[in-house]
């Protein structure tokens, strides 16, 4: 595609704004400018001008969106932090394991280098690895705009496929994620590893003398945003040893709406749901 | 909108538009035709630099969002006529069919053996997922990248 200069233009013309303060941020975003964080979802789409914003504000200088603040019971992640600041950071892998883990397993690593966490709960991929596990910590994410601040759990914050409760004019400001103090999983299934999930879930367990508490899986790639499997979970709970839970998963995964698109149909993904957390079960007898 | 980047050494300033893509940048305002266009769409990294040392998709970024930073490509990896270790271990695993991934692929091992002490094949082939070869079938490639390590030691 050629412009009127001769040069290669794909996206549509927009201006470009990349100030040093947040208030300024917040105060184009007010006038209707849209937030570019690492651009690596946005960036794609403007250049199909599946999306034609006539004025872009780039978060890159602002130093409040940035850095990983470990407290007693929590880990505050600038929405700037990029996926593999995440994976990288001794902090998290410390704290939370299996967060670092999940960002590890995103798209390649120079979409890593790029890709934020902040940008990636916005954008709200349904196959976004993030979102089950963040599902399964409890996060929080904070929210920011000219008249103030918010705080919204992550399951009240995704609605559905790209769809947030961010009003116009508010921006992500960090992730607020509570310590867990057990042991992780995550899998994911697709046809090549880069590739955006088939399926995804997050499993987070603990184990205190060969007994299970503190069960919880969460399912991605879900029309309706991650999903707990709650029923599975609290027949998980105090048990010691094996047990046949296959009733309850089958039904479980049996009311989950998986997107469905080329890559694959509702009854499909639901069979891979299935598989995963049967295998993921296996390692929690180990 | 001004823009002033640092390519491989040499700072440009030129004017241009905000949704000049980086990597058109570096090919048709600086002239260097290294950085291939593959895809387009962010999945086969032909068009891999390194922005401020770090590994990116020069087709995935605007030229704007560069303002101020150093790219590397693969025009500043030879020294004095000499060619770096990187591009010999290429040379020497016959790491290339066609080539038109090889920028990409030089310019992920560039990050890697100045990020990493060392890798497993296993982990090499975990890093260069964002960079496709549809000829070699990643064997010599792989070959090359460990080469290089050997070579340059730890």
């Amino acid at each position: 595609m050629e412009d009127d200069e001769g040069s290669l233009m794909y996206p549509a013309r927009f201006d470009y704004y990349r100030p040093s303060t947040l208030n300024e941020v917040l105060e184009l975003m007010e006038e209707g400018c849209r937030p570019m964080a690492g651009g690596q979802s946005l960036l794609p789409m403007m250049k199909l001008r599946l999306l034609t914003p006539n004025c872009l504000v780039d978060l890159g200088e602002i130093e409040e969106l940035r850095g990983i603040a470990v407290y007693k019971d929590t880990v505050k992640i600038g929405a700037m932090v990029t996926h593999n600041e995440i994976e990288e950071s001794q902090e998290i892998s410390s704290s939370i394991p299996v967060l670092a883990q999940t960002a590890a397993n995103i798209g390649d690593l120079q979409v890593r280098m790029r890709g934020t966490i902040g940008g990636s709960v916005s954008h709200a991929d349904p196959s976004a690895n993030y979102l089950p596990t963040l599902l399964a910590l409890d996060a929080k994410v904070k929210l920011v705009s000219k008249s103030g601040r918010r705080s919204l759990p992550l399951q009240e914050f995704v609605r559905g496929p790209l769809l947030t409760g961010l009003k116009q004019g508010e921006l992500v400001e960090a992730v607020e994620v509570p310590i867990y103090g057990g042991n992780g999983l995550i899998r994911k299934f697709s046809r090549r590893k880069a590739d955006f999930a088939i399926a995804i879930v997050t499993l987070l367990y603990k184990k205190e003398e060969r007994r299970l508490n503190d069960v919880r899986v969460a399912v991605g790639a879900l029309r309706t945003g991650p999903r707990r499997l709650t029923k599975l979970e609290e027949s998980l709970n105090g048990r010691m040893g094996r047990i046949d839970v296959s009733d309850i998963l089958i039904r479980e995964v049996k009311s989950l709406e998986p997107v469905e698109d080329l890559h694959g149909g509702v009854e499909y993904r639901r069979n891979v749901i299935l598989t995963l957390i049967t295998r993921m079960m296996e390692e929690l007898w180990r | 909108m001004k823009v002033s980047i640092k390519i491989n050494g040499t700072v440009l300033e030129r004017d241009v538009e905000p949704r000049l893509l980086l990597v058109h940048f570096i090919r048709d305002v600086a002239g260097l035709k290294g950085t291939h266009v593959g895809c387009e769409t962010g999945h086969c990294g032909a068009c891999t630099v390194l922005l401020n040392g770090k590994p990116v998709k020069s087709c995935q970024l605007f030229a704007v969002q560069a303002n101020g930073s150093e790219v590397e490509t693969v025009e500043g990896l030879e020294r004095d006529g000499k060619l770096s270790l990187e591009q010999e271990a290429f040379i020497d695993n016959f790491a290339m069919q066609c080539g038109y991934c090889t920028p990409g692929m030089l310019m992920i091992t560039h990050y890697l053996l100045r990020r990493y002490p060392r890798l497993t094949r296993e982990e090499i082939r975990e890093k260069i997922h964002g960079n496709y070869c549809m000829c070699t079938g990643y064997v010599q490639i792989v070959n090359a990248i460990e080469d290089a390590f050997k070579r340059r030691g730890t």
